[in-house]
């Protein structure tokens, strides 16, 4: 296994839509990041930031406008059996049952399907194995894509906002099954997500992206430690800080700041939690 | 990207609520725009088609014919150019009549598919339930604008197939020495009737609930399809049970020789030899064989009956449809289609009751 | 839940299957996500072999006996010739409805190529799906092609290796009775007698599945597929007769001296005309002209024809000779190579179209495998 799971260099796609205006759309733009593998990485960032293009670019799905992407060391299209992508809406065939859709995982993975991973996360949600994928509810067709893609055993998981249609119980559950067989199998997952509830706790790299470029990467707790949120005097002075965002409330000023030395003493300074972290890059007024 | 690619296909319903009346119509008209413009653009071709027909038959035609008189001079040449003209009238007339007779299967195979099935299962049919017009009321638009339209269309298309129809009959009988076809052959039955009308509606009633039932378009699309098929082949089959038949007997013809058979204009149906209890049973018409003469000719009818009375028979019979229950035949088939088209809209607002409480 | 639900099979059983389908993987998929359509087929390849077995045997069984025991060239035997003319029709009755099954099956294979094979798989977003497994674009696209081409063609070959027998058992008695052959050139005969239906059925699964990889909607592409492979047969019904060059006849090379009345009926007349004295070869003007001088040719009696009054006449209105283009019998296999090669182009055209989006949407195979 290599140290890098996906590599991006100046990484830009766009779609060019001749109707109804001619304007071209840059989905992704200037992206260059490396994310470590063995990972638990989180791809953040408001609705059509570039989440799905990038986790597609990764999947091989489409090819890169301009720069370049490498997957477990090589290019997207050689490394399809080593990886797994569960899109945003969850594809699968309606009139297949669910011992079929598995069944097609096998036959389509002859050389890597671990069946009883895919039967055992099956199996884990109440639900009946001979319904057709039709019938099911969204959190059950959701349980049946996610053990297609483990039943795979790939080492980079591609999870294009997994959790968005379950319930919160379904959610905390499958999050805590998929992270377990990550660990397990040395997993590397990436996920896109704008609910960060789901995302504390579970992983441990953070790719923030906005209007399709990076703002923001890297391990999670060093991330967390190169900022702080600041309370203060309204006229106290931050300069020499990187200021991403303040607010003032009152004659009180409070503001996430990336310091470049001792903070005044005049503030209250604590460590951002994640949530509050996204909420400023994703609030910054566009650069 | 995935959001901006989706989102021009779904914006109609969203401006359902737009509250000026006849906001629902401006809804239906502008999803199904491209359904809009193609049947336009079908019922504009084929009525374009027949009145290129009809010019076809225009007065240079008719002094041709005129020229084409038995007995006149040159009727060598002219039948060859009447013949030119009359398989140009008769290619487009024949493109006309199948593009009336295809039309309830395609109005029936878009509606199966796209009416309903296809919100139901992409789901937009729930977000139209959402917005504030009532199901019930978006049931009624998706039926009754579909159903304008396509009705207005075949009205259309029927109007201009009779006169242009009807203006080569002269030319016709020339180059078919007096030939027709039949009035109750399902080409000229339809395309010279009304039946395409409702069966067009009764398949834009059934496609919509097809598509209630099976929420799936191409499912629906094969099921309206086959439906429609059987519908229509049944009726070409059984059509002419919808209206009890006249019965000739032999004797009462009044002829030189006996008739089992229909007078030409007459829809034969069936015949056969009454039994001396006055049963009408079927006949093989041995005695006809029997009493024909060595030369080839016809027996004398008087031989015949003797022939028949030997085997036990007192007469022959002959079933048949006088060309007065055309319209008959008409009305009772177009009845029928529509009430289908009258269930199958219940069954659709009853389905859609139970599905939206 | 236990697990015990999602292994009905005891696991070894659970294994041979896996591993019977490991090898066919993209086979069995592609048939599993189409076993309807594959019934659909199947029964519709049945019901028109029923139909067309029930012609070759029962029906023209029936029309034999019936003709052996009439005099077909004796006196007219009107219960007779009923019971010839009723089987002769329930023979021809079953032939084209076996025609109509394989003039249709084109569009029907295309309408559901154009619908399920690629366009539904796109709309759905399975075929991203399918994209992520360890097979290649590539190759899923290849299944996705040869699989429906291979059933289809099996199927519709089947419907006219039955047609073939049941023309040539019911054909000669046809002849006999209606004292007609029936033409080659015919849209029956030339369809169900020929090949062009085979690569017709190819091209359709080919466009079909180019029509879903461009428009990505199941209906739309339906719609357009219907469209495009019924526009393409009939623009062949109509212009098949120049895909090959018509010969030529004429006049004053012809026994009778007169081109019309020595037509081959197995020759499809294309026009006719007349020759100038230039040599060229005049369509209308020449055609009116050939036939305004009939009258002469028969004279006012309507008796024999008199070829020498004919062609004085000819000559009097400026042409020197009369012809007539026409397709011999022996042009039907060159016009139907030439059609099924035009087929067999398009469909070539879209495969390889259709391979280039595929390669144009996902990221490329670097490395040789």
């Amino acid at each position: 296994m290599t140290d890098i799971a996906i590599e991006a260099e100046t990484l830009g796609r766009r779609y060019s839509r001749l109707l109804p205006r001619r304007r071209v759309n840059w989905a992704l733009r200037d992206c260059s990041f490396s994310l470590p593998a063995g990972r638990v990485c989180a791809v953040v960032g408001p609705n059509g930031a570039g989440k799905s293009t990038l986790l597609s670019l990764a999947a091989g799905l489409a090819r890169p406008t301009e720069g370049t992407i490498r997957v477990l060391g090589q290019g997207p299209g050689d490394v399809r059996e080593r990886l797994a992508h569960v899109a945003q809406n969850k594809p699968l065939h309606g009139q297949l049952t669910v011992i079929d859709t598995l069944r097609l995982g096998h036959a389509l993975n002859p050389a890597r399907w671990d069946q009883a991973t895919a039967e055992r996360i099956v199996a884990q949600g109440d639900l009946d194995p001979t319904a057709t994928v039709r019938s099911l509810s969204g959190g059950q067709r959701t349980r049946v894509a996610l053990a297609l893609a483990l039943g795979k055993r790939p080492e980079l998981l591609l999870l294009d906002e997994p959790m968005a249609d379950l319930d919160p119980l379904a959610r905390h559950q499958l999050m805590g099954e998929l992270m377990a067989e990550a660990a397990e199998h040395g997993t590397t997952v990436v996920m896109s997500s704008h609910v960060i509830a789901e995302l504390e706790g579970s992983c441990d790299h953070l790719l923030l992206i906005r209007r399709g470029r990076v703002r923001l990467q890297g391990e999670l707790e060093d991330v967390l430690a190169s900022h702080t949120l600041v309370t203060g005097p309204a006229d106290a002075s931050l300069d020499g800080h990187t200021v991403i965002e303040s607010r003032t409330t009152g004659r009180q000023i409070t503001a996430l700041v990336r310091p470049a030395g001792p903070l005044p003493e005049a503030h209250e300074a604590s460590t951002p939690t994640l949530e509050e972290l996204v909420l400023s890059y994703l609030r910054e007024p566009a650069a | 990207m995935t959001a901006a690619t989706l989102t021009p296909r779904t914006p109609a319903p969203a401006s359902a609520p737009a509250k000026a009346p006849g906001g629902l119509i401006r809804t239906m008209l502008r999803l199904h725009r491209w359904a809009l413009w193609l049947w336009v653009a079908y019922v504009a071709l084929f009525t374009g088609l027949l009145l290129w027909a009809w010019t076809t038959m225009g007065d240079d035609t008719q002094a041709l014919l005129a020229s084409c008189e038995p007995g006149n001079a040159p009727y060598l040449r002219c039948p060859k150019e009447l013949e030119d003209v009359w398989s140009v009238y008769d290619t487009l007339l024949r493109l006309g009549l199948y593009a009336i007779v295809a039309a309830p299967f395609l109005a029936g195979a878009w509606a199966s598919a796209s009416l309903t099935a296809r919100e139901l299962e992409t789901g937009t049919a729930e977000l139209a339930w959402t917005q504030s017009v009532s199901p019930a009321r978006w049931l009624t638009a998706k039926l009754a604008v579909p159903a304008v339209a396509v009705g207005a269309g075949i009205a259309l298309l029927l109007a201009v197939y009779r006169p242009v129809a009807a203006a080569g009959v002269d030319v016709r009988d020339v180059v078919w020495y007096g030939g027709a076809p039949q009035w109750w052959s399902e080409d000229f039955f339809t395309a010279m009737g009304v039946v395409a009308v409702p069966r067009a509606l009764c398949a834009v009633a059934v496609g919509a609930l097809l598509g209630f039932l099976l929420r799936r378009s191409l499912a629906s699309l094969g099921t309206g399809l086959l439906l429609m098929t059987a519908g229509t082949v049944t009726f070409a089959l059984g059509r002419h049970r919808l209206w009890p038949s006249e019965t000739r007997l032999g004797y009462a013809a009044d002829e030189p020789s006996p008739r089992w058979d229909a007078f030409a204009g007459e829809w034969p149906l069936d015949s056969g030899a009454v039994t001396g209890s006055g049963e009408h049973v079927a006949y093989d018409y041995d005695c006809l064989d029997a009493v024909l003469g060595d030369d080839g000719r016809a027996g004398d009818a008087g031989d015949f009956y003797a022939c028949l009375k030997a085997d036990g028979y007192s007469d022959v019979w002959a079933s048949y449809h006088p060309k007065s229950h055309y319209w008959p035949l008409q009305l009772v088939e177009s009845g029928i289609w529509l009430a289908v088209a009258a269930l199958a809209v219940f069954l659709s607002y009853r389905v859609l009751r139970r599905r939206t409480a | 839940m236990t697990t015990t639900t999602t292994s009905p099979a005891p696991p070894h059983a659970e294994d041979t299957a896996a591993r019977a389908t490991a090898p066919g993987g993209l086979t069995w998929t592609v048939f599993r996500l189409h076993r309807w359509a594959l019934w659909m087929w199947i029964a519709y390849v049945a019901v028109g072999s029923g139909l067309l077995l029930w012609a070759w045997g029962p029906a023209a069984n029936g029309l034999e006996s019936v003709a052996a025991g009439c005099d077909l060239g004796g006196p007219a035997q009107p219960y007779c010739a009923n019971g010839v003319y009723e089987a002769l029709s329930t023979y021809q009755e079953f032939m084209r409805l076996g025609f109509f099954a394989i003039l249709l099956a084109p569009l029907l294979v295309g309408a559901w190529a154009a619908a399920s094979l690629t366009a539904r798989e796109l709309e759905t977003g399975t075929a991203e799906l399918a994209w992520t497994q360890s097979v290649t674009p590539a190759r899923w696209l290849t299944a996705k092609l040869a699989l429906p081409a291979v059933v289809a063609t099996a199927g519709t070959a089947l419907l006219l290796g039955l047609y073939r027998l049941a023309h040539l058992e019911g054909a000669p008695l046809f002849t006999e009775i209606r004292q007609w052959t029936p033409s080659w050139w015919n849209e029956d005969l030339f369809t169900a007698m020929g090949v062009v239906v085979l690569p017709r059925v190819l091209c359709a699964v080919a466009v079909g599945v180019l029509l879903g990889l461009l428009l990505k909607r199941t209906l739309a592409s339906l719609g357009t597929g219907l469209v495009l492979v019924g526009g393409g047969i009939f623009a062949f019904v109509l212009g098949r007769r120049f895909l090959w060059p018509t010969e030529i006849r004429y006049g004053r090379d012809t026994p009778a001296g007169s081109p019309y009345t020595s037509t081959d009926p197995g020759e499809w007349q294309m026009s006719t005309g007349a020759v100038t004295e230039s040599g060229e070869l005049a369509g209308q003007s020449g055609e009116l002209a050939g036939y305004g001088c009939m009258e002469a040719g028969y004279g006012d009696g309507g008796g024999a024809f008199d070829s020498d009054a004919y062609y004085a006449c000819l000559e009097d209105r400026g042409f020197t000779d009369v012809w007539i283009s026409y397709h011999p019998e022996s042009h039907r296999w060159p016009l139907q190579l030439m059609e099924s090669g035009i087929w067999l182009v398009v469909a070539a055209l879209a495969v390889f179209v259709s391979y280039r989006v595929i390669r144009h949407r996902t990221a490329p195979r670097e490395r040789a495998a």
